[in-house]
């Protein structure tokens, strides 16, 4: 889920507030009762296919650059720049691309463009793990800003912490 | 070299249509899934339940709704509700800055480890690993950052948790 940037400027209230999200635009309800309702289906529903399609307008044009990158040769030439530089954590060179959409733009870029590499486990897992913790940087950072904690400390914080993990599990997890 | 672009072309298309079709099958679970916790308001009385743990973090019971926000719906939310406590006064700047600190590491822990098992990742790898840093690195920070919490005001944050029993409302939660 993406939530809508909106959001961060209509702040959800409380955690019963977040329901309300800008997407779907259910009425505002003051007092609910506790329960799954045929609505909560309905509206997981509706905005699963949202969230699908706002992504895919994303994924599909990453994926198929990707794809032809790959399929030309011109992701190795980027591959090989970056090389040097993601071996220590263990990753092809060509993992690069999809490291730089993750970390300026958001993990379903960084997916898309990883896909036609076909990484190990291993590889898979160390990718996933720097991702998880330094992705979307420019978006999030700004969004901690805005709740009053330090957003540039934390978003340096987060790429470093990133990078040092995916280097102490490639050296921790023997093979490939 | 030559280039064959409708086959590049169709390959790529390819590739793009099965990455959306595997998104699909991760993404409309999981929406479903969040959409019941909200209605069943499982994050509201699982802050009421983290409470008391917070002083751990050497944070005020209030600090679990943010957290706990922030850890299932994503950190769009959880800052939103951080900035409301903030405001309201239940939260200063530093307690805050711990708070953003662990959300900054984690946040949206159902859905984002999971996209990776898209690429074969090993997912309880990598949510172990999330989870056991955001956690020992706010330990150490709160440690280092916050003044440590009085003992007669953690055991009533206890009291007031443990108090009684039922829905929470937000009002229960901050008296």
């Amino acid at each position: 889920m993406m939530p809508k940037k909106s959001a961060s400027s209509t702040i959800p209230a409380a955690p019963s507030l977040a329901t309300s999200s800008p997407a779907t635009s259910t009425p505002p309800e003051e007092k609910k009762a506790a329960g799954v309702t045929f609505d909560t289906w309905r509206r997981g529903w509706q905005r699963s296919l949202q969230t699908l399609w706002s992504l895919s307008k994303v994924l599909v044009p990453l994926v198929m650059l990707t794809s032809i990158l790959d399929q030309s040769g011109w992701l190795v030439t980027i591959g090989h720049a970056c090389a040097p530089l993601l071996a220590w954590m263990g990753l092809p060179g060509e993992a690069s691309v999809g490291l730089f959409l993750g970390f300026t733009a958001n993990l379903y870029g960084a997916i898309g463009a990883a896909t036609p590499l076909n990484l190990t486990v291993k590889q898979a897992t160390i990718f996933g793990i720097m991702l998880v913790v330094a992705h979307g940087l420019p978006l999030e950072g700004v969004v901690l800003s805005r709740s009053g904690a330090p957003g540039v400390t934390l978003t340096v914080m987060r790429l470093l912490l990133g990078m040092a993990l995916a280097l102490l599990v490639n050296l921790l997890w023997p093979g490939l | 070299m030559t280039f064959d672009i409708t086959a590049v072309l169709g390959i790529s298309l390819m590739e793009a249509a099965k990455q959306v079709g595997k998104m699909a099958l991760i993404l409309i679970p999981i929406i479903i899934f969040l959409e019941i916790l909200r209605d069943l308001q499982i994050v509201d009385r699982g802050a009421r339940f983290f409470g008391p743990a917070m002083r751990y973090f050497r944070l005020p019971g209030e600090a679990a709704i943010p957290l706990l926000v922030g850890l299932v719906f994503g950190i769009l939310y959880g800052a939103g509700v951080l900035v409301q406590e903030a405001r309201e006064g239940k939260l200063n700047k530093r307690q805050l800055t711990v708070v953003g600190f662990f959300l900054a590491i984690n946040h949206a822990a159902i859905e984002d480890p999971l996209l990776f098992t898209i690429l074969g990742a090993n997912y309880l790898l990598i949510q172990a690993v999330r989870f056991g840093v955001a956690i020992v690195l706010t330990l150490a920070f709160a440690a280092w950052y916050l003044p440590p919490i009085k003992r007669e005001q953690s055991e009533r944050q206890w009291a007031a948790a443990t108090e009684s029993s039922g829905p929470v409302s937000r009002k229960e939660l901050h008296p």
